[in-house]
């Protein structure tokens, strides 16, 4: 038996036992730090709001230091 | 049997710091990808493994924190008047005391507004003579008091006819300041101050 498999059983038989007598929250815990992003995204991206000219500023900047970057690496290496 | 659970708040707390941990190991798997995407450019890169690429975001990450504080830290202190020197450090100065529990102009005036129409009701019944003292059991007591907690009634100059001049019949005792709200026997409710209403009163002035 592999060790690191073993602890996990172990784990989770204790927190099996934990929440059979009502302490529920280790199990949640741990199942809401897994799953917990999905509904974390569930419940915040419809209040979001894209704020369109930031994402163009975004855009250009980004264009604007790969063009840059590009050009200037390529100077650099004698290109 | 009791049942201890997660309360929301605590949940909503989980879900945020699962959305951290989300990102962070997102991040560090973008990282990799384009360091070894490097590597074919450069190959005397080291092959980055997902562990290392996690260490890096984390200490970028700390970088960025080092910095952003720096940044807070040195706003929080160029800021004029928010600090004062305390021994050999510096602390952040009391907040100004809180501003007495201040009526605005528009409840004075909404207040006295609540007083004229109940004058003018009784007016009405009584062939425009406004009462006589500011006892009249139809108007009632609470009309008389002006909005404030000290519970201060208006200065009331009886006997007056309404819609005859403009003289003041109501406005409010020295406690707002030089302007008083006062409501004249035309009807209309306006802001005086003591001498104008020393001048349009017949009967000595303000008290």
């Amino acid at each position: 038996v592999r060790w690191p498999f073993s602890y996990a059983l172990i784990a989770l038989l204790i927190l099996t036992l934990l929440t059979c007598v009502g302490l529920d929250f280790p199990l949640a815990a741990i199942v809401f730090m897994a799953v917990g992003w999905i509904l974390f995204l569930v419940r915040v991206v419809p209040q979001a709001q894209v704020g369109w000219t930031g994402v163009a500023t975004a855009l250009v900047c980004l264009v604007a230091f790969t063009v840059g970057l590009h050009a200037f690496l390529a100077w650099l290496v004698g290109k | 049997m009791p049942s201890i659970t997660l309360t929301d708040l605590a949940r909503m707390r989980f879900e945020a710091l699962s959305f951290f941990g989300v990102c962070f190991l997102g991040c560090a798997w973008i990282i990799q990808r384009v360091w070894n995407g490097i590597r074919t450019d450069f190959p005397k890169l080291p092959r980055l493994s997902y562990g290392r690429a996690l260490g890096v975001i984390a200490l970028w990450g700390l970088l960025f924190l080092l910095v952003l504080t720096m940044i807070s830290g040195a706003r929080e202190l160029m800021t004029p008047g928010a600090w004062h020197k305390e021994g050999y450090t510096f602390k952040v100065n009391e907040p100004p005391p809180p501003v007495p529990d201040d009526p605005g102009e528009a409840v004075r005036r909404e207040a006295l507004e609540r007083l004229r129409v109940a004058l003018w009701d009784y007016a009405k019944h009584h062939n425009g003579h406004l009462p006589p003292d500011g006892q009249v059991a139809e108007i009632p007591a609470d009309l008389w008091r002006i909005p404030d907690p000290s519970g201060l009634r208006y200065v009331y100059e009886g006997g007056q006819v309404i819609e005859q001049g403009a003289s003041p019949v109501a406005y409010e005792p020295g406690l707002f300041g030089p302007g008083r709200m006062t409501l004249l026997t035309s009807g209309e409710v306006r802001r005086m101050m003591v001498d104008e209403i020393r001048d349009a009163t017949s009967k000595g002035g303000p008290r």
